[in-house]
C-alpha cells in the first residue's frame, strides 16, 4: 500500500526534478524536522534530546556542500550545534565529508579532531557534552512525499558509536 | 505555654493591676486559677556527664585569677581528645568528615583535624571556604547543603582564576534539584573548569534535595555525558532520625532504617542505570553527631561530625552517651539581690515570685544553653523565657537557691545548646587537667 503511491509520487517527483532541474541531486535543498528528538544512548542513561534541525544540502557548488545546524535542548539545558563539510551522493546513500563547525557566539563550545579523524565538537552549555561525527561516512537515506530520512553516525559523549536518525521536511 | 515578647509586656501590666484590683487575666498569657500570671517552666539541664561542682569551682578561680572580668567560652581540651577519638572510632576509619560550621575556628578545626587524622571536611558557610582551603591544602571539602548559584560564582570570583580549576577539584558543590545542576552547568560553562557535584537527597527531613528517586535519572544522564561537571555522590543528611516520634532507641533506630532505605533507592538507580558513574571515589554522604555511630551499614560512606567533639547540650542522647560535655560558658556575676525585684510587680509578688531565690544579674545571659553550675540556677520568672526567646547576650536576670553562697564577680556557667556558640565569641579558652591554659585559639577571622 505505501508503497506503491508512495514509490510512484517518488518517480514522479523525480522525473520533474530531471526535467525542471536538468538532473539536480534529490537531495539538494533545506530540510527541516523542527520538533524532532535524537535518543540518547542506553550507556548515557537513555532518554532523548530535543532537536529542531535544519540540514541544507547545495548542489550548485563543486563539491557539493552540507550544512547541518542542530538545535538541542536536554531538560533545560540548550545548545547548537552547526556543522558543515562535502557531500557525494551515489543514490540512496551519501557520502558525508565533516570539514568543521560554526561554533554559537558565547556558548563556549569547542572543536577537537580525534585521533581517528572523527570531527568533535564539546557542547559546554549542554554540561560539555561532546559530539564525534566519523568522516568521511555513508550514510544511507530515503526521499519519499518531501520527506528525506538519514540516519547520521556519531558519538555522544563516549558511548559506543550510535546513529542519529534524522526525518526532515523539505523546506 | 511560653510567654514572647508581647506576652510579657501583657504578663506585666497584668502584674501591675494585680495590685489595684487584684489579678485579671487578659488574653493569652499563663495565669494560675486566681487568673495571676505564672512563669513558665524553665527547661531541664539535660542529664549528661557534667564535670563535678569542682572542676567548676576551679576553673572560676582562675578565671577569677586571670583578670578577665568578661564572658568567655572555654574547652575542656581532655574531653575533645577522648570524643574525637570516640567519633573517629565510631565512623571507622577513613569514613569521618569534619563538620566546620559546628567548630567555627581554624585553630580548632586544625586541632580536631591532627587529632582524628582527617582531611574531610563539610563547610556549610562560603564565606569561610577561603580560610578552610588555605589552612588545609590537602582538604577534600564537600559542601554541605545546596548554596545559591551566584553563591557559588561569587566564591570564586574572590579566588585568583588561576586557582579555580584546583579548587574546584578539591571542593564538591551540591545540587539539588535538576535546575540547579542546570545552573552550575551554565556556570562552570562560565568558569571554564569542571565542577565537582554532589547530588542532595531528602532522606525524609524534608528541606532540601530530591523527594523521589524518579528526579534522579534525568540528572544522571546529564552527568553521564558531561564535562563541565562531574558526577561524586549523595549528600542525605539525616536530621531528623535523632528527633524521631517515640522518644525512644527503638524509634531513632526505625527512623535510621527509613531513612538508609531511601537514600539506597537512589544508590539503586545509580548502580543499574548509570555504571559509568560509579567510581571508587563517589562520597555518599550522611550522619550526623547525633547518629554517627549508627552508619556501621548501608550506603554511606562517609559521616559527617562536627559538635559531637564538643557534646553541646541539644543533641539526643540515644547513640552518643560516650560523648562528654566539652564546651562551655563562664559568665561573671554583676550583682546579687537577695531580694530581687520585677518591674511592674509590687514587693509583695516579686516576694512569692522569688521565694527561696536569690537574683543574679550576670554578664551576657542570653545564650541559648542550659545553666550547669552554681546548681539551680535558672533564668529569673517572665524575664528569661525557656524558650530561648530575647537571648541577647548583654546582661540578664537569673535566679539561685538562696542557700547558694554566690558574690559579684563570681562566675556561672553554661553548656551550650549548640557548639555554634562558639562563633559569638573572638577568643576560645581551654581547659586541660581542669585548669585554665594560657593557650587560647582565635574564632574565625571572619564572619558570614
Amino acid at each position: 500500500m505505501h508503497s506503491f503511491k508512495t514509490i510512484s509520487t517518488a518517480v514522479a517527483a523525480s522525473l520533474f526534478a530531471l526535467v525542471a532541474c536538468g538532473g539536480a541531486d534529490p537531495v539538494s535543498g533545506t530540510w527541516n524536522q523542527p520538533n524532532g528528538t535524537i535518543a540518547i544512548p542506553i550507556a548515557l542513561g537513555g532518554g532523548s534530546l530535543g532537536d529542531n534541525a535544519t540540514l541544507v544540502f547545495n548542489d550548485s557548488v563543486s563539491p557539493p556542500t552540507f550544512d547541518l545546524t542542530m538545535d538541542l535542548s536536554y531538560t533545560g539545558l540548550t545548545d547548537t550545534l552547526e556543522v558543515h563539510g562535502t557531500y557525494t551522493d551515489s543514490g540512496g546513500a551519501l557520502t558525508l565529508d565533516f570539514t568543521g563547525f560554526v561554533i554559537s557566539t558565547g556558548s563556549g563550545d569547542t572543536t577537537d579532531v580525534a585521533s581517528d579523524g572523527s570531527q568533535c565538537l564539546t557542547m559546554t552549555p549542554l554540561a560539555g557534552a561532546t559530539v564525534c561525527f566519523a568522516t568521511p561516512q555513508t550514510d544511507t537515506y530515503q526521499i519519499a512525499n518531501d520527506t528525506l530520512t538519514i540516519g547520521i553516525n556519531n558519538d555522544i559523549a563516549g558511548a559506543p558509536a550510535s546513529t542519529t536518525t534524522l526525518t526532515l521536511t523539505r523546506k | 505555654m511560653t510567654v514572647n515578647r508581647r506576652d510579657f509586656i501583657k504578663t506585666v501590666a497584668a502584674g501591675s493591676a494585680v495590685a489595684v484590683i487584684g489579678c485579671s487575666p487578659s488574653a493569652a498569657e499563663a495565669v494560675d486559677d486566681a487568673g495571676c500570671p505564672v512563669p513558665t517552666t524553665p527547661v531541664a539541664v539535660p542529664d549528661l556527664p557534667y564535670p563535678s561542682p569542682a572542676y567548676f569551682q576551679q576553673v572560676a578561680s582562675d578565671l577569677t585569677a586571670a583578670g578577665i572580668g568578661t564572658p568567655q567560652v572555654f574547652i575542656d581540651m581532655d574531653r575533645l581528645d577522648a570524643n574525637i577519638a570516640e567519633i573517629v572510632s565510631g565512623v571507622q576509619p577513613g569514613r569521618y568528615r569534619i563538620v566546620e560550621k559546628s567548630l567555627p575556628s581554624l585553630d580548632l578545626l586544625s586541632y580536631v583535624q591532627q587529632k582524628s587524622g582527617s582531611q574531610k571536611f563539610m563547610v556549610l558557610h562560603l564565606p569561610f571556604l577561603t580560610g578552610v582551603l588555605a589552612t588545609f591544602p590537602n582538604a577534600d571539602v564537600l559542601i554541605g547543603k545546596s548554596q545559591l548559584t551566584d553563591a557559588i560564582g561569587s566564591f570564586f570570583a574572590t579566588q585568583p582564576q588561576g586557582n579555580w580549576a584546583a579548587i574546584a577539584k578539591q571542593v564538591t558543590f551540591i545540587a539539588d534539584n535538576l535546575t540547579r545542576l542546570n545552573e552550575l552547568v551554565t556556570l562552570a560553562g562560565q568558569l571554564g573548569i569542571t565542577l565537582k557535584l554532589a547530588i542532595e537527597l531528602d532522606v525524609g527531613l524534608h528541606r532540601s534535595g530530591l523527594t523521589d528517586p524518579s528526579q534522579l535519572a534525568p540528572m544522571l544522564t546529564v552527568f553521564a555525558g558531561a564535562t563541565v561537571v562531574q558526577f561524586a555522590g549523595f549528600l542525605g543528611y539525616d536530621g531528623h532520625v535523632p528527633f524521631a516520634p517515640g522518644g525512644s532507641l527503638a524509634a531513632v533506630q526505625t527512623a535510621w532504617t527509613a531513612a538508609t532505605a531511601v537514600y539506597q533507592s537512589y544508590v539503586d538507580i545509580l548502580d543499574s542505570q548509570f555504571p559509568s558513574l560509579v567510581t571508587s571515589d563517589l562520597v555518599f554522604n550522611s550522619g550526623s553527631s547525633s547518629t554517627y555511630p549508627m552508619y556501621t551499614s548501608g550506603p554511606v560512606n562517609d559521616v559527617a561530625a562536627g559538635g559531637g567533639v564538643l557534646r553541646p547540650g541539644d543533641y539526643p542522647n540515644y547513640v552518643i552517651a560516650a560523648l562528654q560535655p566539652a564546651i562551655f560558658i563562664a559568665a561573671p556575676v554583676f550583682k546579687v539581690f537577695p531580694q530581687p525585684q520585677l518591674p511592674f510587680f509590687t514587693p509583695a509578688q516579686c516576694a512569692t515570685i522569688f521565694a527561696g531565690l536569690q537574683g543574679l544579674t550576670v554578664y551576657g545571659s542570653g545564650w541559648p544553653a542550659f545553666f550547669t553550675f552554681p546548681a539551680g540556677i535558672q533564668g529569673a520568672p517572665f524575664t528569661f523565657d525557656p524558650t530561648d526567646f530575647s537571648q541577647v547576650p548583654n546582661q540578664g536576670l537569673v535566679t539561685a537557691p538562696a542557700s547558694t553562697t554566690i558574690n559579684p564577680g563570681d562566675w556561672i556557667f553554661y553548656h551550650p545548646r549548640q557548639s555554634d556558640a562558639l562563633f559569638q565569641f573572638q577568643q576560645i579558652m581551654q581547659v586541660r587537667g581542669g585548669r585554665l591554659q594560657t593557650t587560647t585559639m582565635a574564632a574565625y577571622p571572619r564572619r558570614y
